[in-house]
């Protein structure tokens, strides 16, 4: 359980926060869907949520462990996979298999182990014809394919992913987002899911939406679909337009 | 004036085991005042199509140029009113040079030879086209902005610089949907002046709103959408098939 209690958090000499007395609770296997606006504080809150920053006021734990403690450090890691909107920021290695791989070497995994790890996972995001590739010379979608691909060969308990999609296509999409909900269920992992295309958001079980660093919905996607006055603070002036922006196949097609 | 590619050809690690031809015999012409989308699936060489058009990657074939028209009146001061060709990067921090906002947004403008209050007016105008708020944001840190906020101001930097043609890689990722459609206007009012508008995207939908042709990249051949329905355009994506 990731739980966040009234945390207020400014970055250095910024006069507004970015988050304001944000309360949160994220269960066990659940999966929710965060939206808003740019700089609402979406990143933000992931990044404290994932312990990456020490709120100035409030307190994170993950799984009961204090987040932004020197202690808790390593174990929170361990706990928690967390994806940054871009994707460039993130590689560790020079070659597609062993990026997915330093994870689970980090950690402890044996050989064997990691290299099964690796080989299903590059066959599953499609990476297997790429793996001896610099990650930095890929196209956006196959970085971002990389990067989930490496925080899910460390089986953490919980992922909190920042746009994980937004370079991909929207058949790549609908495959990633499926998988990962299938993984989530399966190895009852948590997914914090930050994503600007409202049929992701709209399918997810839990929707959280932020305006001005406080969250100004959390409910179903029913519950928001009912709800034209959040719809409009987020700018959302037809949802029926909106979600088809980065859907899917339309149905004849698929 | 029309950019012209003639017959492109273009492989990454070209003589080593590892050589990937990204796309052999592409031809495309953008005429004055039009907005092109070329959508493409995740790795089909949109961002290697847009870095040759701006000449900032050479073809290993074929070739880009710019053909003089006379459908536009030419440059009073060719120097200074503007770049042929400016291209804003899928991501926005890799074009970002300067300490803030405003010196990111003045850079293009003072590398014209503008000076003081022509730079002020062309950063001004630049970010209230992309409503990024100009006493907000002008002395924050370009790398310190919301990834939303960066993508603004690369567009405004390239907006700053009054290109002819201006190409965009992936604008709207990270964009929410009120920037979205703010960004289209934009680049609509761009068009009916005169500029060229390439969108680089993968987001079908998108492009059959707002562009005036679309052309879809695949197997790395280039076929023009014209005539083509969007389900028509998704199937060639999903098989991968363009003009076979």
């Amino acid at each position: 359980m990731i739980e966040l209690s009234s945390v207020s958090y400014s970055y250095p000499g910024q006069v507004s926060p970015a988050l304001r007395e944000v309360s949160l609770t994220v269960r066990e296997g659940e999966t929710l869907c965060l939206i808003g606006r740019n700089a609402s504080g979406k990143s933000t809150l992931c990044r404290v949520a994932a312990g990456l920053f020490k709120p100035d006021t409030g307190s994170v734990t993950v799984d009961g462990l204090s987040a932004g403690e020197e202690s808790t450090r390593f174990e929170i890691r361990r706990r928690v996979g967390f994806l940054q909107q871009n994707p460039e920021s993130q590689f560790v290695s020079v070659t597609v298999e062993r990026e997915i791989a330093s994870g689970p070497e980090n950690l402890g995994f044996s050989v064997s182990e990691t290299r099964k790890i690796v080989e299903e996972l590059l066959g599953f995001f499609n990476l297997v014809e790429l793996k001896r590739y610099p990650p930095h010379a890929l196209s956006g979608g196959q970085m971002q394919k990389v990067l989930l691909a490496s925080l899910l060969a460390m089986r953490p308990k919980h992922l909190i992913l920042d746009e994980p999609t937004s370079y991909l296509d929207p058949l790549e999409r609908l495959s990633v987002w499926k998988e990962l909900k299938s993984i989530s269920g399966l190895l009852g992992t948590s997914v914090v899911w930050v994503t600007q295309f409202l049929n992701e958001a709209l399918a997810s079980p839990r929707m959280l939406a932020m305006e001005q660093g406080t969250v100004c919905f959390d409910g179903t996607p029913a519950e928001f679909a009912r709800r034209r006055d959040v719809q409009a603070r987020l700018g959302i002036k037809s949802l029926e337009k909106s979600v088809w922006r980065g859907a899917v196949l339309p149905p004849a097609v698929s | 004036m029309k950019l012209v590619l003639e017959r492109i050809h273009f492989s990454y690690d070209r003589g080593l085991s590892t050589e990937r031809v990204v796309f052999d015999s592409v031809s495309l012409k953008v005429e004055e005042g039009e907005l092109l989308s070329i959508v493409g699936r995740t790795g089909s060489g949109k961002t290697t199509l847009g870095l040759i058009m701006a000449g900032l990657l050479d073809p290993t074939g074929g070739r880009v140029k710019l053909e003089e028209t006379s459908q536009l009146a030419p440059r009073a001061n060719p120097r200074t009113e503007g770049v042929d060709v400016a291209m804003v990067f899928q991501f926005p921090e890799s074009q970002f040079f300067e300490e803030d906002v405003f010196g990111e947004v003045a850079f293009g403008p003072s590398r014209l030879g503008l000076r003081g209050d022509e730079v002020r007016q062309r950063v001004t105008m630049a970010m209230q086209k992309m409503k990024l708020d100009f006493c907000a944001l002008s002395n924050r840190s370009p790398v310190s902005l919301s990834e939303g906020e960066k993508r603004k101001v690369a567009i405004a930097s390239a907006l700053a610089c009054g290109p002819r043609f201006l190409i965009l890689d992936e604008p709207m990722v990270s964009l929410d949907w009120e920037a979205s459609v703010h960004i289209f206007e934009v680049l609509n009012e761009l068009k009916q002046n005169g500029v060229s508008v390439i969108v680089m995207t993968h987001e079908v939908e998108d492009a059959f709103a707002h562009s005036d042709r679309i052309a879809v990249l695949a197997e790395g051949r280039l076929v023009e959408a014209d005539g083509l329905s969007k389900d028509e355009v998704y199937l060639i994506l999903s098989q991968g098939k363009a003009g076979r």
